[in-house]
């Protein structure tokens, strides 16, 4: 299976970037790089190809799931997998992701401790 | 050697506990803040010239931002009354509300969220969510 080394991670919100950051790069195996918009995002992502987006769902401007259009409709974004990071968790809201071709939802609020593992799971699933 | 894994976990919790601890102090800076934003917006649902779609727009999203980040920090209960705000002000949006509904409507929810904010900024900082936990526990949400 593909190893899991690069991250995007894409929230507004500079308290969630830094633990995200935290989170995921305390074993220091994933290379994890924070933006505070979608089109920074994208801008990034065009810079340096991440394995995996982690998204925020409701982002001024370009929200979460208006990012992952602009990812899959950009050719060299288009397979990229795309995880939303939400406290949007209704079943109805966990259907229209996975319909817009989220990858995954990881749930906020997230424990810190165990984010890698759901990523890496949520990898797993999509790789295995 | 065998204790390995558990000793390098329990390095990490101690960072990241660390860590949280300290983006506390600077959440709890901005829940005076948001508390005054949010007031702002929902006392401007009483007068006459609001734009009442917007203004509950920026209200979800603010309630939204607290809902999903406050647990985090130790602030479960103030979650839960943002994320009450929050669904308030969406069905609001949702409904089509007018600014003068949509102040009665949001009125439990905002006095309940502002309430949760106030105890926070006057009670003693609590611990990070994992602080307090062993490894592997589920978020603490009420």
């Amino acid at each position: 299976m593909r190893q899991l080394r690069s991250v995007l991670y894409v929230d507004d919100e500079p308290d969630i970037r830094e633990i995200v950051a935290l989170a995921l790069g305390l074993d220091g195996t994933l290379a994890v790089r924070t933006c505070e918009s979608g089109v920074s995002a994208i801008a990034a992502a065009l810079e340096r190809l991440p394995d995996l987006v982690l998204l925020d769902v409701m982002m001024p401007d370009l929200d979460g799931p208006a990012t992952l259009a602009r990812f899959r409709a950009e050719p060299t974004l288009a397979s990229v997998p795309v995880v939303f990071v939400t406290a949007k968790t209704m079943p109805s809201e966990l259907q229209r992701f996975g319909a817009l071709g989220a990858a995954g939802v990881i749930s906020k609020p997230f424990d810190p401790m165990r984010l890698l593992e759901q990523v890496r799971i949520i990898w797993e699933r999509i790789h295995g | 050697m065998a204790d390995a894994p558990q000793d390098d976990r329990q390095r990490r919790t101690g960072i990241l506990a660390g860590q949280l601890a300290a983006l506390g102090g600077a959440f709890r800076t901005r829940l005076a803040r948001d508390r005054e934003a949010l007031g702002g917006e929902y006392a401007a649902l009483a007068g006459a010239d609001v734009d009442a779609p917007a203004s509950l727009k920026r209200i979800e999203l603010a309630a939204h931002k607290l809902h999903g980040t406050a647990a985090m920090f130790g602030y479960a209960e103030l979650g839960e009354a943002a994320g009450r705000l929050e669904r308030a002000a969406r069905e609001a949006l949702q409904a089509g509300a007018g600014a003068q509904a949509a102040h009665a409507a949001l009125a439990r929810a905002h006095a309940g969220l502002a309430t949760e904010i106030d105890v926070a900024l006057v009670a003693p900082p609590p611990e990070p969510s994992i602080a307090s936990r062993g490894p592997g526990s589920p978020p603490q949400t009420k």
